[in-house]
């Protein structure tokens, strides 16, 4: 990536190819626009409606009695999980230059959020009280 | 990686050169290097340099957020999956009134706060070329708001210690 780009500003009209960065580009914007909606509901009521303390086995147990809470519950799993893993994929390949160590890292993350998706995943969908 | 315009690339860019070679951003990314580590040292030990004063502040910034939130969500799902052992859970709840991880909470808000404020002001700016413009006062705005829903917030996730109760 280069300080100064200097290059005259490309047409307009020419389009970016569709490949898998420009979908993960999209995609963030995407989640990100969900999560806005999902992270905020989420934070607003285990924070500031409940205070954290309150938020224990009884009140998970009351509100996962909702499948819809479980909907949403899951879904912001989902898109904050893939939406952070994608955002610390973009990280390490800014900073991580060595390709076997990049590859690494890479596939540690990859591989703790998968296992995490699983874990999380699991606790929404077997939980009964 | 260069993936398609992040924030504080192509819209915080317009500053004189000079910037960048006076100002923090260098060895925002750069911290092993000197403290008077150029820009060019720096583009060849690998760190992402834009010469974009407040918006490549907000790009360090979002990144920094980013990978906090990031971190409380993998702890946030381990402490979850323990609700298969209520009181397991519920002694970790009780942990969470602990001063020090109410405090830890508030970084968490103003995190997802200026996370969240700052990604909208890069989608309207991404989506909305004609915002590109007005990039300065959005970023102005982000700042103003994160403050002004952060600070109420921080009150009341504080307010059960001040009261005296718990931690």
């Amino acid at each position: 990536m280069s300080v100064v780009d200097d290059r005259p500003a490309e047409p307009r009209t020419r389009r970016p190819a569709r490949n898998f960065e420009t979908w993960s580009w999209f995609f963030m914007r995407l989640s990100g626009l969900a999560l806005v909606f999902l992270a905020l509901v989420h934070f607003s009521v285990t924070h500031i409606v409940n205070d954290v303390v309150d938020t224990d086995y009884d009140f998970v147990a009351d509100r996962w009695n909702n499948p819809l809470w479980r909907l949403f519950d899951w879904l912001l799993l989902a898109l904050a999980l893939s939406h952070g893993l994608n955002g610390l994929r973009w990280i390490v390949g800014d900073y991580v230059r060595r390709p076997g160590l990049r590859r690494l890292t890479l596939a540690l993350i990859l591989g703790l959020s998968g296992a995490l998706f699983i874990a999380g995943t699991v606790t929404i969908v077997t939980f009964s009280a | 990686m260069t993936a398609p315009p992040e924030a504080g690339g192509p819209v915080g860019a317009g500053g004189p050169v000079g910037a960048v070679d006076k100002g923090g951003p260098v060895r925002a990314v750069d911290k092993g290097g000197p403290a008077a580590a150029t820009t060019a040292s720096a583009i060849r030990r690998g760190a992402t340099v834009y010469r974009g004063r407040g918006g490549q502040w907000a790009f360090v910034a979002h990144r920094v957020s980013g990978f906090l939130v990031f971190f409380f969500l993998l702890l946030h799902i381990v402490d979850v999956a323990t609700v298969r052992w209520p009181a397991v859970y519920d002694e970790i709840h009780r942990l969470y009134g602990n001063v020090l991880l109410r405090m830890f909470e508030v970084g968490l808000l103003l995190a997802l706060l200026f996370h969240t404020l700052n990604g909208l002001r890069i989608v309207a700016v991404d989506f909305f070329p004609g915002q590109a413009g007005n990039e300065r006062r959005l970023l102005r705005a982000v700042i103003v708001l994160t403050l002004a829903a952060g600070i109420p917030g921080a009150y009341v996730i504080m307010k059960p210690f001040l009261d005296g109760r718990f931690g």
